[in-house]
């Protein structure tokens, strides 16, 4: 197991079983990409990359963790608020595949074996947002807008219609996401 | 089981070949898109093979079609359904269980047309076509007005379900998912809507009391046409029903269960075309689809084009879950103003 969780946007993230947890915000592979980027102009990324196994089959959970959202009482911008949580989903899949594939020679090892031995032609993948202290109620709005703005990225890698979510605490919690 | 429907130069549907169809379809778009169009149009076809060779009947299937569509759309002459812009004639063919039925006639036309093949033959299964509006309370206004009077104002697709309906219940015998399906009709109200000889009048009855037809909601109404229809044997198992507007009159939390009836009854067989404006009724939709894996065929109308997809891959881009987006952003900027 991985002893402490992971705490990101008031939520703690695991702990999970040894090797199941890919930490990509704060890998070295990120942290390479973005050696030189200006502040706000790197490669943006989520959180983190959960493996878990349901009903016998891998899947594998692209995490994004927000403590705030659009709403009546901030002036956070809906459209880039979308934008911003789709780049980093989309970037979190392909960065993944670039390391389960090798593309990064250096970095190769920061995967697991759990992550490296899962079978890539039958491993599910949710794209998923999780807001800390979210009204349930206005979920549904957010979990239509991010679905049309993944919409090319759920087809190009034939994903499920059911696999971007959005969640609060509680949802996340009853699927076993956070403690 | 229609199969495919295809359409040139029809009202406003210039040209459509909707392939592939299942079990569920839906026909999601704005007000005057055409939804209701199509649904009358694939509904005469399908009433013209169900009436062919009925019995005693010996009119030809291009007699009994030509009435259907003037009966139907109530033009002046059949001809006015010819799209106004097209230089071609109109044009229908429908696949039913891979044989097809088509014809075609000019802007001319009045009641005679020339030009129809069936390879289907005659059926013994009855179509029916549910309008947003009630039928219930105006049941005997509608008989009336067509069968004495004589007159438009009540199409084919009213006339026929007021003709089902009259049809009395027959009890036990049923198939068990129409017996099940009659079981979760009744209990979505608490009560049963029935045919009081008597007095020759539709009633609600909640244990022991009875309402007027007239005082019963809407929703009560629009469930009990199904109930009543799967109760009087009109509908059997290679049935085709037609819902214009399913959400008309339902609460969302009555819309999904209603939904999920239909998906019981179309797992034993019917098959359902639904015309829809509901966020409700796409996403039940777009669910029962992924839980079932089952194919929903789904025609959208963006801009004036025909966009053809399947819930069961995707939950298409539409209006209406694009206005319930933007409505949310409304709501996020009336804190500012």
């Amino acid at each position: 197991m991985n002893v402490e969780p992971i705490i990101e946007s008031g939520m703690a993230f695991g702990p999970y079983p040894d090797g199941h947890l890919f930490y990509i915000e704060k890998s070295a592979v990120i942290g390479k990409i973005n050696k030189n980027a200006k502040k706000d102009e790197g490669v943006q990324i989520a959180e983190l990359l959960l493996l878990k196994l349901e009903n016998e089959l891998p899947t594998i959970w692209v995490i994004e963790a927000k403590s705030s959202s659009p709403q009546p009482s901030n002036q956070i911008d809906f459209d880039d608020y979308i934008n911003e949580i789709r780049e980093k989903l989309s970037n979190s899949l392909s960065l993944f595949f670039a390391l389960y594939l090798k593309r990064h020679s250096t970095c190769e090892s920061e995967l697991s074996k759990a992550f490296q031995q899962a079978n890539m032609s039958i491993v599910r993948f949710n794209l998923v947002l999780i807001i800390h202290d979210h009204n349930e109620k206005w979920l549904q709005p957010l979990l239509d807008a991010l679905k049309t703005s993944l919409k090319p990225m759920v087809k190009i890698w034939n994903l499920s219609p059911t696999s971007v979510k959005v969640l609060n605490d509680n949802g996340a919690r009853e699927l076993g996401l956070i403690e | 089981m229609i199969n495919r429907i295809k359409l040139n130069n029809f009202g406003p549907m210039d040209q459509l070949d909707w392939q592939k169809l299942g079990k569920i379809n839906l026909i999601i778009g704005n007000n005057s898109s055409g939804k209701t169009f199509l649904l009358k149009a694939m509904y005469s076809a399908m009433r013209t093979l169900e009436e062919y060779k009925r019995g005693d009947d010996q009119r030809k299937a291009s007699e009994i079609l030509a009435e259907k569509l003037y009966w139907t759309f109530q033009p002046e002459k059949i001809g006015d359904l010819v799209s106004k812009q097209a230089d071609s004639p109109l044009f229908l063919e429908l696949t039913l269980d891979d044989k097809t039925f088509d014809y075609s006639f000019g802007k001319d036309t009045i009641k005679s047309i020339s030009s129809v093949e069936n390879h289907i033959g005659s059926r013994t299964s009855n179509s029916i076509f549910l309008p947003a509006k009630e039928v219930l309370s105006l049941h005997n206004i509608i008989l009336k007005s067509r069968e004495q009077d004589k007159v438009f104002g009540f199409d084919d697709t009213y006339l026929d379900l007021a003709r089902a309906l009259r049809l009395p219940t027959t009890r036990g015998n049923n198939y068990p998912e129409f017996a099940q399906s009659r079981q979760q009709l009744d209990d979505m109200f608490g009560g049963k809507v029935d045919y009081d000889e008597s007095s020759g009048r539709w009633q609600f009855k909640k244990g022991k009391q009875k309402f007027p037809i007239g005082v019963t909601a809407e929703g009560i109404k629009k469930i009990a046409l199904l109930d009543t229809l799967l109760g009087n044997r009109y509908l059997d198992k290679n049935s085709v029903v037609f819902i214009d507007e399913l959400e008309s009159a339902l609460h969302p939390t009555a819309i999904s269960k209603f939904i999920d009836i239909l998906a019981i009854l179309a797992s034993c067989g019917i098959q359902f075309f639904i015309a829809s404006h509901s966020y409700f009724v796409i996403k039940k939709l777009f669910l029962i689809a992924q839980e079932q894996k089952l194919s929903i065929p789904t025609l959208s109308k963006d801009s004036d084009t025909w966009q053809q997809s399947n819930l069961l891959d995707e939950m298409p881009d539409n209006a209406i879950i694009e206005e319930s987006i933007r409505l949310y952003k409304e709501e996020i900027g009336l804190a500012f103003k």
